[in-house]
């Protein structure tokens, strides 16, 4: 039995938390506080429905509460986000803990240059960084929003890219509640690959090099079934390496409260997630350790009424994330070291006590974690923002002054150390034996040598400043009712090794008008500008106008049974974008490169060179998103919410390297041109319904989101055939030649040469066993010519979430189930081509084909050589990406406030799984992660929230 | 409402803000900062900043041939000089020449053998252009600092012209920089790409210093621009181009047979033009004692017996292993000790030149048994390798070849230096291990005999001092005599600078040959003492050789471990192939980069501008 580590930390805040109930319990005004309290549950499972509350919204924008995201056992709240946003695509990294932050695409991709994480990030009102999101806890959140049309971005201007809006918990008026969320659990991977043992290995190895016209290496693969045989070892080094699972802890505290004077919310949250290595506690921890994420999260938010018209508010948020890993490997080198090295390459140990590893697998990933040293990572990050609001009714009813300060920054540093020592291999002779010394001890070769090193250093810090300052205007003229706001912006960024800072500012005003709360009309307007483009054509001009019509509000519909709630709108507006890699790009810019040439005949000294970049584009500018949005939101039959949205995006002005028709003679580096054009399209929506049999309440909700790209106008170089081209295809599109079998040995003459009339291939000479591809130029050899678009690109274009749950007396059920499709990937090489660059033989390659299997064999011929043939991207290779995963999978009990715990507000007991169930089309992989990396992490946690 | 009290606050709100707002406003908030601007208008400006745009124009235009990034590798390898061994052989090992391609008869348009890369040649005239252009505007430079600078401009950029031709035949001639506006300049004829070039080297010629202060070691003086002349001129005499009636018919396929030939080769034979290449060779002979350039001759023809010195090093290998030595006329200092990693010139070293430097998986560079059997016996008789034998070092040595066999190649069981001992290179046999075989051998394959010339052997495998030699003045020796013999047979000034390459290497001299005969042993002269300089490539293609030499069977020697009678262990070999070369006729014209030839400039009319075949 394992001691179960909790913190000392978490006692502390623990007794902290009972301390002040006791204060707590004096004042208390329950009745009023637990209907706000359920109505705030209510609201979070009504989430992406955009109904009544925002009815004067013209624009598409889905919001999701923190309530919502508590559900997610992860340690990284963007993870939580996946699939729970339509038209926000979460396209997952590496499964480590610390390390596991995914890409976020808003409405798919609609430029070549757009990286993902590209979008505006906004919290609490302020820009940061995507990165600054991630070690929040989802008890701190009120919500979250994803802004996607013209109506909600173009008054920001630089924001083709969408935007998601992250606003914490403010403080209310009433009673202090304290809530107390404790979880603890265990992670394990969610599927590993299957690797072969020692004597499959050893045995396919020598049918391999049979197949090369090799003689077989391993004189006697049997060997290598024997146990505790060093010279011919059988290692599992996954089982070696890794424990079924890891525990997981989270721990937060909240106040919240406030008077009529003064709100405030506060937080302490502290996680702590370990790795998945074995035997990796008793390390001396100068040497080797577990990995480990730790975190710790605090935030003040207070708002203070200094007078009945000025509210001044702070929000104050400060984050601490360590992370320990073993030094020396990452956990991507460290599985693919898992993976790659054979079952019969090594022991772990050998019998004279040392590690081992051989010539060719330099990584006994064993030896790296109990003594390779230590690594640690440690990020700080600090937003604060100071902001106020002072009404100006004064001046004229419903005119008020507003405005702000930010400061974001994030710190990011690094300490390690490495240790490394000599390793040995057993020297074995021709036929595979052990050559003993006249002792008849093993005799061994050393490889590598004995040193350290530490290191210290900081890898990246950014820091963002902002300021703004507005008006805001809101008054009701009968039935007319105006609403506007106008803000002027100033922001400064920068980050470690940047030359010249990012600037931005400009004003942003948008202006709503309703007639009866039946017809909508809006219109924003960004002006902002950019210090990146270095011209004087620093400003863009970015417009928008919608409107919107709630027919239930017309006599005709009025009062209907069946139609609650109906509304449609448009919209219509442009945003730019500017990726930060394209500065200045209206200058040639020289560029500078170190030791290009040596001159001098005894201290030949080093001579650094200047040549020219990319020849000035005077008219440079950033890229421009034109989009169309149409959307209808309802409400039917009561309790049956939808709101779909149908969107029309073109991008032009995409920045390109333009080279096509230009001679290379002309030597020059050309410049950058803003010629690209793509169009995005698709729809999202979500639908909900909220059912109630006595006591029984439920819901169950479906989002979807499309999203398809076509390039339209991209510059290349001409090309032999129309499919050649990308242009006229999706970003990203998967290419590649089309498989139709294997050569087959009739292919083939008596000297091994193909006959005439079987189709060529140009990688290499082929062999029977070898993928055999359709010559679909008709040139009768198989080239890069013959590379045709296939399937989709890796981003997902649907993405599906179904959102199931019922209440029922204490008892609450929640679930989340994401699934994607039209999504291509592609199977990665060391999983699938075994022995070529060293790699392992897994189960892919089984049933590999030999004359023998021709007719059944699902992997080309194995051979030791690099094939690259067999290795050129083809359909062989592709697979359909969809996936269907149960993210989450929540079970909760309220316990009925009698006895010891009428005094306590709220006490709930809950057990959490996350990605517990999978369906995809690949076996043996994990269709979501395919990287052969750390892998994907399942877990189960059980925990409690108190609220006081 | 207290009126008052509002518009304070309102008051002291906007002063905060106003304040805040105007800090850092007194200049734009959007325009940026002045200074720190790097731009090619600043570069010349003064002469420190010049001096990068000059280091960088040779960086571009004088080749380097120890790669000096990932994708490098053997320039010989395209030849019969090496055939180069690693398991990823086809991917990274000899990528930017596309050897694996090449050597099977599959170079294409796409991926040819240019060295550098169509581009890439232009990047470096533009460079050399740009600083003609420019270095004048430079403020606190002399005249004689500009003119200096120019002519070493007007060589950069011949030379790169010269490369071009080598590979592609007549090519655009390029004596600005191109501004975008007028980008129509086709393909020129032989006859104008080598008058072109000839006439920049004699610019650059006039001005140039016959020698230079030892720091400026690298760049280029007079003699540099003569020899370029010298190889120019020679190219251009020979049969590819200067095609004797009783050749046609073996260059018959790469001709089209219409006015296109003219970028191809000369219209008609001319003898004279041998006149011309003797001519210039002699004026590179003439003019090197004023820039002390000379043989490296000391009378010590043979590398002493586990060498560990320089002055163990015999005559003919101190010419590459002693930096700045008397034979180099014009050197790349981009020395193969770089420190700082993978992506600079160590890998050389380390990697791509030979695993023997880093003793694990670096590449194999295999010099093929036809070309071991270009090397003549020291008594100058000629030498074939024999099927087997029982001790390959003990064999290696019996053969008793030219010492310049000794001073470039390594062999299994050869004393290679004090940190590494003898090479192991044999397979496991009779109860022995296999020697130093590691997965990069391909499969373990025990090819015993690889390259050593240019990696780091002596004075503690110190790789300081290696350069890549652009010209040698060796070289130009052996293009004299082969020039002279072309023009006017055997002559005794033939003959002695034949046999001056001769003695210093410790060959005997030759004598009594008629011309064709005298032709045949220049030619093989000129193999073996520049033996994996990058010279071969271009010789097999003007002497029409390559579709002999190009299509053999190349073979090695495998080694296996075998117990001798007094239980010692010997090295016993075969011969074993390693490759069967295929050679088109279309190689012989490099062709142009599919993507250049649909942008229709190289041409004239309707045609494209491509290379007959392609």
């Amino acid at each position: 039995m394992k001691k179960i580590h909790i913190n000392l930390s978490v006692l502390l805040l623990l007794s902290c938390a009972l301390g002040v109930n006791v204060q707590a319990q004096s004042n208390r005004i329950s009745k009023v506080n637990k209907q706000l309290d359920e109505s705030a549950v209510v609201a979070g499972t009504q989430a992406l429905v955009q109904a009544e509350n925002n009815w004067r919204s013209t624009g598409a924008s889905y919001t999701i509460t923190g309530a919502d995201l508590e559900k997610m056992g992860v340690s990284n709240l963007l993870n939580a986000l996946n699939a729970r946003i339509p038209g926000l695509t979460v396209i997952a990294g590496s499964g480590e803990t610390g390390y596991d932050s995914p890409s976020l695409a808003v409405r798919g991709q609609s430029s070549w240059n757009t990286k993902t994480n590209n979008m505006l990030v906004y919290l609490d009102g302020y820009p940061t960084n995507l990165e600054s999101l991630v070690p929040m806890s989802a008890n701190e959140i009120e919500t979250v929003t994803v802004m996607m049309d013209a109506s909600e971005l173009s008054r920001y201007g630089f924001s083709g890219d969408g935007m998601i809006s992250v606003v914490t918990k403010k403080g209310v008026i009433g009673k202090t509640k304290i809530s107390f969320n404790a979880r603890y659990g265990a992670q394990s991977a969610v599927q590993l690959p299957t690797v072969l043992n020692a004597y499959d290995y050893t045995r396919l190895y020598n049918e391999a090099r049979v197949n090369d016209g090799l003689p077989e290496k391993y004189a006697d693969p049997t060997l290598y079934q024997a146990k505790n045989d060093p010279a011919h070892p059988n290692v599992d080094w996954y089982d070696e390496m890794l424990k079924p699972s890891s525990p997981i802890q989270n721990y937060n505290i909240s106040f919240r409260g406030g008077s009529d004077k003064a709100k405030f919310f506060v937080l302490l949250d502290h996680a702590n997630y370990s790795g998945l290595y074995k035997n990796a506690d008793q390390i001396d921890n100068q040497l080797g350790t577990n990995a480990e994420y730790k975190k710790y999260n605090i935030r003040a938010n207070v708002g203070i009424q200094i007078n009945k018209n000025l509210y001044m508010h702070a929000e104050v948020t400060g984050k601490i994330e360590d992370r320990n890993t073993p030094s020396g490997f990452t956990a991507t080198g460290l599985f693919n070291a898992l993976l790659n090295t054979p079952a019969a390459a090594f022991p772990v140990k050998n019998p004279n006590g040392t590690w081992a590893t051989t010539s060719q697998y330099t990584l006994n990933p064993v030896y790296m974690l109990k003594e390779g040293g230590i690594y640690n990572g440690h990020t700080r990050s600090m937003q604060a923002n100071f902001g106020f609001d002072q009404k100006l009714d004064a001046i004229t009813k419903g005119l008020s002054l507003n405005g702000g300060i930010s400061f974001s920054n994030q710190y990011k540093g690094q300490y390690y150390q490495n240790y490394y020592a000599k390793t040995y291999e057993i020297i074995k002779d021709a036929n595979d034996m052990p050559v003993f010394d006249t002792n008849g001890n093993y005799t061994y070769s050393t490889h590598g040598s004995v040193s350290s090193s530490t290191t210290d250093n900081e890898s990246t810090h950014w820091l963002r400043t902002n300021m703004q300052a507005g008006l805001g205007y809101n008054r009701t003229f009968g039935l007319h009712t105006i609403t506007a706001n106008t803000l002027a912006k100033r922001e400064v960024y920068s980050y470690l090794g940047l030359t010249y800072e990012y600037r931005t500012q400009g004003i942003s005003t948008d202006v709503t008008y309703d007639y009866d709360q039946k017809y909508i009309l809006s219109a924003s307007l960004g002006y902002m500008g950019t210090a990146s483009l270095g011209t004087s054509k620093f400003y863009g001009l970015f417009p928008s106008v919608g409107a919107a019509w709630v027919l239930t509000k017309e006599d005709f519909l009025k009062d209907n049974d069946a139609i609650n709630y109906l509304k449609l709108k448009a919209s219509y507006g442009t945003s730019g974008s500017l990726d930060q890699d394209y500065r200045f790009k209206d200058k040639q810019w020289a560029t500078y490169t170190d030791n290009v040439y040596k001159t001098g005949t005894t201290t030949a000294s080093n001579q650094a060179g200047r040549s020219e970049g990319a020849i000035g584009n005077k008219d440079f500018s950033w890229e421009t998103k034109r989009m169309f949005n149409v959307g209808v939101d309802a409400t039917l039959f009561k309790n049956f919410n939808a709101t779909v949205n149908v969107f029309n995006e073109k991008r032009t002005g995409i920045i390109e390297n333009y080279s096509a028709s230009i001679p290379l003679f002309a030597g020059f580096v050309f410049p950058y041109l803003n010629s690209g054009e793509v169009t995005n399209k698709g729809f999202d929506g979500s639908l909900r319904y909220n059912g109630k049999v006595s006591d029984f309440e439920y819901y169950a909700g479906l989002s979807a989101s499309f999203a398809r790209n076509k390039i339209d106008k991209m510059a290349e170089d001409e090309q032999p055939a129309s499919y050649l081209y990308d242009q006229g295809y999706r970003i990203g599109q998967f290419r590649g030649l089309q498989n139709v079998g294997y050569y087959e040995t009739s292919d083939f003459d008596a000297n091994g040469n193909l006959n005439s009339g079987v189709v060529v291939s140009s990688y290499t000479k082929v062999k029977a066993g070898d993928l055999k591809y359709k010559d679909q130029n008709g040139d009768g050899v198989i080239n890069d010519f013959d590379m045709k678009p296939m399937g989709y690109s890796s981003l997902p274009e649907w993405t599906f979430g179904l959102n199931l749950g019922f209440k029922y007396k204490g008892f609450d059920f929640d679930t989340y189930i994401e699934g994607v499709t039209n999504r291509t990937v592609s199977m990665p090489a060391a999983y699938t081509q075994p022995f070529v660059d060293g790699h392992n033989i897994t189960k892919f390659a089984l049933n590999a084909w030999t004359p023998e299997t021709a007719a059944t064999a699902t992997s080309p011929r194995l051979t030791t050589q690099t094939n690259s043939n067999n290795a050129q991207n083809s359909d062989f290779w592709m697979r359909d990406g969809s996936f269907v995963k149960v993210r989450n999978l929540e079970i909760g009990y309220t316990i009925p406030q009698i006895g010891v715990f009428q005094s306590i507000e709220k006490v709930r007991v809950f057990a959490n799984g996350t990605n517990l169930f999978m369906l995809d089309k690949i076996d043996d992989l994990e269709a979501e992660n395919l990287s052969m990396g750390y892998p994907t992490m399942k877990s189960v946690s059980f925990g409690v929230n108190v609220v006081f | 409402m207290n009126i008052k009290k509002t518009l304070r606050n309102i008051a002291s709100v906007l002063a905060v803000f106003t304040w805040v707002f105007s800090t850092g406003c007194s200049e734009d908030f959007l325009e940026k900062p002045k200074g720190g601007d790097v731009t090619v208008d600043t570069i010349f400006n003064t002469q420190v900043q010049a001096k990068k745009a000059v280091a960088q124009m040779y960086n571009k235009c004088i080749t380097c041939y120890n790669p000096y990034n990932y994708y490098g590798g053997r320039p010989g390898s395209i030849t019969d000089e090496i055939y180069i061994m690693h398991t990823a052989n086809d991917s990274w090992a000899a990528k930017v020449n596309n050897t694996t391609s090449y050597v099977v008869g599959n170079m294409s348009a796409s991926a040819s053998c240019d060295y550098m890369g169509w581009s890439s040649h232009w990047l470096g005239i533009r460079t050399a252009n740009l600083v003609y252009e420019n270095i004048g505007k430079v403020k606190d430079a002399d005249a004689g600092y500009i003119a200096d600078v120019k002519a070493q401009a007007i060589f950069c950029r011949a030379y790169q012209h010269y490369e071009l031709f080598m590979y592609y035949g007549g090519i655009p001639l390029l004596n600005h920089s191109l501004s975008g506006n007028d980008l129509y300049y086709p393909r020129r004829s032989v006859a104008a790409t080598v008058d072109t070039i000839c006439k920049w080297c004699d610019e650059a010629a006039a001005v140039l210093p016959e020698t230079r202060p030892s720091t400026d070691f690298g760049m280029v003086t007079k003699i540099g621009a003569l020899a370029l002349k010298a190889r120019v001129l020679l190219l251009a005499a020979s049969p590819l181009y200067n095609t004797p009636d009783s050749r046609k018919s073996e260059v018959a396929n790469v001709r089209f047979g219409d006015d296109r030939d003219s970028v191809l080769c000369y219209p008609t034979y001319d003898k004279e033009r041998w006149k011309r290449a003797a001519d210039a060779s002699l004026a590179v002979m003439n003019a090197a004692p004023a820039g002390g350039i000379g043989l490296y001759d000391t009378g010590k023809p043979e590398t002493t017996n586990g060498a560990q010195n320089y002055s163990d090093l015999g005559d003919y290998e101190s010419a590459w292993n002693v930096y700045a030595n008397k034979e180099i006329i014009l050197a790349n200092t981009k020395t193969i000790n770089q420190t700082d990693g993978w992506n600079n010139g160590d890998i050389w070293s380390l990697y791509m030149s030979s695993k023997l430097y880093y003793q694990d998986w670096g590449i194999k560079n295999i010099v093929p048994n036809e070309f071991i059997q270009l090397y003549e016996k020291r008594d100058g008789s000629k030498f074939t390798v024999p099927e087997s034998g029982t001790n390959l070092p003990d064999d290696v040595m019996s053969w008793n070849l030219d010492p310049r066999f000794y001073q470039s190649i390594a062999y299994d069981g050869m004393w290679y230096c004090s940190s590494i001992g003898y090479l192991k290179y044999y397979m496991a046999g009779d109860g022995f291990a296999a020697g130093n075989l590691v997965g990069s051998d391909g499969t373990p394959n025990g090819y015993a005999v690889e390259c050593y010339k240019f990696v780091p052997r002596v004075e503690n495998k110190n790789a300081n001092h290696f350069f890549w030699p652009t010209f040698r003045y060796a070289e130009f020796v052996l293009s004299y005599a082969e020039a002279l013999n072309e023009y006017s047979g055997p002559s005794k000034e033939a003959y002695d600078a034949l046999n001056s390459i001769r003695k210093r290497a410790g060959m005997p001299d030759k004598s009594g040959l008629d011309q064709p005969g005298f032709r045949t042993a220049v030619q093989n002269e000129r193999t073996v003492e520049m033996a994996f300089e990058a010279t071969r490539y271009s010789d097999l293609m003007r002497w029409l050789t390559a579709p002999t030499v190009l299509s053999q069977q190349l073979t090695s020697v495998k080694t296996t471990a075998k117990k001798a009678a007094n239980g010692s262990m010997l090295r016993s070999w075969v011969k074993a192939n390693c490759l069967q070369r295929v050679w088109k006729d279309k190689y012989y014209y490099v062709p142009f980069p599919s993507a250049e030839c649909s942008k229709m400039y190289l041409g004239a009319g309707d045609w494209d501008g491509q290379n007959p075949g392609w």
